[in-house]
């Protein structure tokens, strides 16, 4: 490099005065300004998905490429680095210790940013481990979003500072790549690890090395987690957030997921800090695990609804808040409610998803026990009278039975979602009707927070211009 | 009822405003001088603020004259602090839409005088004009020369660009 300048710019001339002067020019902003508002650009792209963390690097670059005194800047401000890449080319090795030295003693957080197989992967892998061997006591994170044997290899280190793994197949649009993408196996030694994401059938070891365990996020699982259990079984006492299975894609959906099995179950039998459960695209018949593992704490659950959940008795779980029911199968979700909510009584957000498209509940049925009609006339309990807050998604409900449960379960009900429902009956679909429906619906909206209404509403007269063509067409062929 | 107790600052261009001490006080440094000198008719010199910019900054310390001051000892790397740091309100938004040359003069302002949520005000809206930009779009932005010869531009991405898989 050559002997630098200092940083100049050009003067600004003003028209019609005499004295050349020049204005307040961002070169003005102490060193110190600057490195704020460096700093700023940097922590406002929050970590996470792998194309934020690509995007951060790239604002990084841009800012050394500006003039020399930003270069010389932005190259001492240490926090700004502690974000190190390794990428597959062939100087991702040096690139990478570049980085780890720009942070000083800052921790470092890795990404590997490689999502290629072969020759590429052995730099990669290379330069991964060269890292982690120069640098072990410092790497804070490590996300993985595509694996090979070869940066796997790499993890057979003690890592004392890490606090979070993230191990997910990301395809570079940042999709997650199909479940037949087989990471490889990770040996985790790391005592202060707090986070955990995995993904398909990744093999850990080192089971009982996390004592801190924090959050646990397993996608994708297959059945024969050993470790798993023996993990649960370790961090009885710190576990706060377990994921299991994945509600994003039908892809995971189809997986068979085992995590039931009751021979493990006895190995953890309390998650005394538990707080949020999230088991999705699973296949576990009878609940073992809420029936089973004691969740003092759980304040939120996530649970997918399988037909043979639709009569089962869990125990009583009075510290959750917030239920969240989905279901992409045809079940009767009626009797699923009837059984789940007695033992969901504090419960003040409710939200069901369907996704099988298979319900019909044009008489309003499925919200038969939030109305309580057999019980309520009578002088009998509400059930979940605490609720604030009732999201049907994908779940048609007329509106008389809305406005029902507004008039039962008013002051406390303060918000309604009904998207993707068919809220109507058949009645809008004739002119005479659809004024009084309309009155309720205003009625409604005077009252609670409606969402996912007002879109339908918008769309109704092409969906009625559409039924009214269908309705001809039908005719025309039935003539 | 007794009217509020006022100060009188001075600009450096020998502009006198006076204002609420409550409104004064929102800048650490008057507040630090107002306790060592004690209650003083005396205007309060600030050499380097000029009236235009004093006058943009005290319409700041007005409007948010009730609000919680920043504790002295809070900790920056704290995710929270530095979340509240770089959200901007939609008055500050309006009141920060100036051109660049009152932008700099305010952020300078607000470091000289000590008031730390409008320097965070002035730094975010900086970091917002950068963001996104190339180099060259920068470079056009603040009006900054390039210095770097070719090789040197070549050299900086060498070491620091990162192979992406596409």
């Amino acid at each position: 490099m050559q002997p630098h300048l200092p940083g100049y710019y050009i003067p600004l001339f003003c028209p019609g005065e005499d004295l050349v002067r020049s204005m307040t020019h961002v070169h003005d902003l102490p060193t110190e300004l600057l490195s704020l508002i460096f700093s700023t650009i940097h922590d406002d792209i929050e970590n996470g998905a792998i194309n934020l963390l690509v995007r951060k690097s790239h604002e990084l670059l841009h800012l050394l490429l500006v003039c020399r005194r930003w270069n010389d800047l932005a190259s001492q401000i240490s926090s700004l680095w502690t974000t190190v890449y390794v990428a597959h080319d062939s100087e991702a090795s040096i690139r990478a210790q570049i980085y780890a030295q720009r942070a000083g003693y800052h921790e470092i957080d890795v990404v590997v940013t490689s999502m290629t197989e072969g020759t590429f992967a052995v730099n990669c892998g290379v330069a991964f481990q060269s890292l982690l061997h120069k640098h072990f006591h410092r790497v804070r994170s490590i996300t993985i979003p595509f694996s090979s044997f070869h940066v796997c290899q790499a993890l057979y280190t003690l890592l004392p500072n890490l606090i979070s793994f993230n191990y997910i197949p990301i395809s570079p649009d940042d999709k997650r790549l199909s479940a037949n993408s087989r990471p490889g196996d990770v040996n985790l030694d790391a005592p202060k690890l707090q986070t955990l994401v995995l993904y398909g059938d990744t093999v850990v070891f080192d089971k009982d090395a996390w004592p801190s365990l924090r959050s646990l996020e397993y996608l994708c699982c297959s059945g024969n987690e050993e470790w798993l259990w023996g993990t649960l079984g370790a961090s009885q006492s710190t576990l706060q957030t377990l994921v299991l299975g994945n509600p994003g894609t039908d892809l995971v959906m189809s997986q068979v997921y085992s995590f039931y099995q009751p021979a493990r179950v006895v190995t953890c039998t309390t998650l005394s800090s538990l707080t949020s459960l999230q088991i999705m695209g699973g296949d576990d018949p009878d609940w073992t695990t809420l029936r089973f593992v004691d969740m003092p704490a759980l304040t939120s659950l996530t649970i997918e609804l399988q037909p043979s959940h639709e009569e089962t008795l869990l125990p009583t779980f009075e510290s959750l808040r917030s239920l969240r029911l989905v279901t992409s199968t045809a079940i009767d979700i009626q009797v699923a409610l009837e059984y789940l909510l007695p033992s969901m009584p504090n419960i003040t957000s409710l939200t069901v998803t369907d996704r099988s498209g298979t319900h019909d509940s044009r008489e309003g049925h499925l919200i038969g026990p939030l109305l309580d009609e057999a019980q309520v006339p009578s002088g009998g309990p509400l059930l979940c009278r605490s609720l604030e807050e009732i999201n049907l998604l994908g779940i048609s409900t007329p509106t008389a039975k809305l406005k029902k449960l507004v008039e039962l379960r008013q002051p406390q009900l303060r918000k309604i979602g009904v998207d993707g429902g068919l809220w109507a009956e058949d009645s809008w679909f004739r002119d005479e009707n659809r004024a009084q429906d309309q009155a309720l619906l205003e009625w409604l909206d005077e009252r609670v927070e409606l969402s996912g209404l007002r879109g339908w509403w918008e769309e109704l007269p092409e969906l009625l211009a559409f039924a009214r063509r269908f309705n001809e067409e039908l005719n025309i062929l039935g003539g | 009822m007794s009217a509020a107790p006022q100060v009188t600052l001075e600009s450096s261009d020998g502009e006198k405003f006076k204002v609420d001490k409550e409104v004064a006080e929102r800048s650490v440094l008057i507040k630090n001088m107002i306790e060592d000198v004690g209650e003083s008719d005396n205007p309060i010199p600030l050499p380097n603020v000029n009236a235009s910019v004093l006058k943009k900054v005290l319409e700041y310390c007005e409007h948010h004259r009730g609000d919680p001051l920043p504790a002295a000892d809070a900790d920056p790397s704290n995710d929270d602090n530095r979340k509240r740091a770089t959200e901007i309100s939609d008055w500050d938004q309006k009141f920060i839409q100036v051109d660049q040359e009152m932008l700099f003069e305010i952020i300078l302002a607000a470091n000289y005088m000590d008031i730390k949520p409008l320097l965070d005000v002035g730094c975010k809206t900086v970091a917002n004009m950068i963001k996104g930009k190339t180099p060259e779009e920068i470079r056009k932005l603040f009006n900054i020369v390039n210095d770097f010869t070719p090789e040197e531009e070549a050299q900086i991405k060498k070491e620091n660009e990162w192979a992406e898989d596409r």
